[in-house]
């Protein structure tokens, strides 16, 4: 047996009590080998990973096969109590009604003469519909955005709970509902975070604190050649700092660019920091939105393939 | 064949066996009636979103299935309580990673989900190895799928329709060592391994 399978087999907890004895013993002896065995284990977390991501689109599949045995399933339990409000509702206005007629036929009086006059035309007062704002994200305060109202009328129905009184779906709310800071940036304290150059540690350190306008005052648009991972990362961190300030037009912009240079994972993150940012512009934004949308949606491995699809379906 | 008297020992057997038995199993838990509620009720409890709860209900079952794959479920309790204790500490652990305050004490949850050694170098190794595995190409990343959830080479040459088990097995030598070099190669995976 390869020392490749011996490691597998210690790892997968397949070795008998004996060999596992004599190989634990051979470990805690050669040093080189107690470090081969920390890289299988490190490698197999890695490997996890691919089954995390088989796990998550399975459970989008069960997700939506319930959905539609919902959907098909009889709606008795609902439509039963509404009869009962429906019938009362009949009764009550068949007794109004009776009552009404009762009343008039008692005292019917002449009937006046017919006279016509001429319709009031009233001032007719401009009607503006103001766009549902988010909250605003920590301590910033920023100008509302210029929204036009086009193409409102063409989106298709959202859900009940997302639609503002004008019938339109809270694009801006459910935006917010999908963008997870730690889906970009590790969370503040790990070791990882910190892995890049002064200059991105600092804009990192400033991105954690909250400190979004320090972030994009502070990195300078220097177009970032492919292979410079630091650069790219600092592009992430002002496209994020330009969302996280709503400078969504400036977001879009920015993850634009980095899903341009194509270096994974950030092209895939920031192809979803692009839909996001154009979800918080619609309806302006519809054409470029569907668009970005479909970008992900076609690429089944793409790591936000499911969040597209779990997004697609609210919409 | 459907196994219609899930119970929690069938539970685990059809994890531990993989393949169909082990979706099976998965799909009973995730959409075992109460389950998803009693998740969604303690996140939402303790300050989440429902986005959050359908991210921690579904982080969960990764670590569940996870747990039961590498034995590590001691049958001390239920298998829907080893559940929901899992998606308390997972919740717990995302609330400190982004600094929130929280009154959950340990005595909330009662499941070692993952030793911390563990869990920090699935956060801090994530994204290296998410690149890695972005340019290993999907044929090989099927075939480590299959690998890590302990196919035989002879069910993975019948999968992947490979001629026989000792193609498959090449094959999976190779796409692992692929894996490892393009983690060697980048300069960020070795100076985390140093630090």
């Amino acid at each position: 047996m390869s020392r490749f399978d011996q490691i597998e087999r210690y790892l997968q907890g397949k070795m008998t009590a004996e060999e596992l004895y004599t190989f634990e013993a051979e470990i805690a002896a050669d040093p080189e080998l107690a470090a081969l065995v920390r890289q299988h284990r490190l490698e197999r977390h890695g490997l996890e990973l691919l089954v995390e991501r088989d796990l998550l689109s399975k459970m989008q599949a069960w997700d939506r096969e319930t959905e539609l045995f919902q959907q098909i399933q009889p709606r008795r339990a609902v439509v039963r109590p509404m009869t009962w409000v429906l019938r009362a509702a009949a009764v009550l206005t068949l007794a109004a009604l009776g009552y009404w007629l009762l009343r008039d036929t008692a005292t019917t009086p002449e009937p006046a003469p017919i006279v016509r006059t001429k319709p009031e035309i009233k001032p007719r007062v401009p009607t503006v519909r103001k766009r549902h704002q988010p909250i605003p994200r920590r301590d910033e305060v920023l100008p509302e955005e210029p929204v036009s109202d086009m193409a409102r009328q063409d989106l298709p129905p959202a859900p009940i709970e997302e639609m503002q009184p004008d019938g339109t779906p809270d694009y801006a709310a459910l935006a917010d509902e999908f963008y997870r800071e730690r889906d970009f940036v590790l969370p503040k304290g790990s070791k990882g975070g910190q892995s890049g150059s002064a200059a991105y540690n600092q804009a990192l350190k400033n991105f954690q604190d909250g400190k979004y306008n320090d972030v994009v005052s502070n990195i300078k648009p220097v177009p970032a050649p492919a292979s410079d991972a630091d650069a790219v990362q600092q592009k992430e961190l002002l496209a994020l700092s330009q969302y996280q300030s709503r400078q969504y037009t400036a977001a879009a912009a920015t993850f634009q660019e980095i899903a341009g240079i194509g270096r994974q994972p950030y092209a895939q993150r920031a192809e979803w920091g692009l839909t996001l940012a154009l979800l918080q512009q619609m309806p302006a934004q519809k054409g470029a939105f569907y668009r970005a949308l479909t970008d992900i949606l076609r690429d089944p491995e793409h790591l936000f393939y499911n969040r597209a699809r779990q997004l697609e379906e609210r919409l | 064949m459907a196994n219609t008297d899930w119970t929690d020992e069938a539970l685990i057997a059809g994890i531990q066996t993989g393949g169909n038995a082990r979706e099976e199993a998965l799909k009973r838990i995730y959409l075992l009636p109460g389950l998803r509620e009693t998740v969604f009720r303690h996140i939402l409890d303790h300050g989440g979103s429902r986005q959050d709860a359908q991210d921690i209900f579904q982080e969960t079952l990764v670590l569940f299935d996870r747990n039961l794959r590498e034995n590590r479920f001691e049958g001390k309790s239920a298998l829907s309580t080893y559940f929901v204790a899992i998606a308390k500490w997972r919740w717990l652990t995302v609330r400190r990673q982004q600094g929130r305050y929280t009154d959950i004490t340990p005595t909330h949850y009662d499941a070692e989900v993952e030793s911390p050694e563990a869990e920090a170098i699935r956060t801090e190794y994530r994204q290296l190895f998410q690149e890695a595995l972005g340019q290993i190409g999907e044929r090989c990343r099927d075939l480590l799928r299959l690998y890590q959830l302990d196919h035989s080479m002879e069910e993975i040459a019948r999968m992947m329709q490979y001629n026989n088990a000792d193609v498959a097995k090449k094959e999976a030598y190779r796409c692992r060592m692929r894996f490892r070099e393009l983690l060697e190669n980048n300069p960020a995976f070795a100076a985390l391994r140093e630090s």
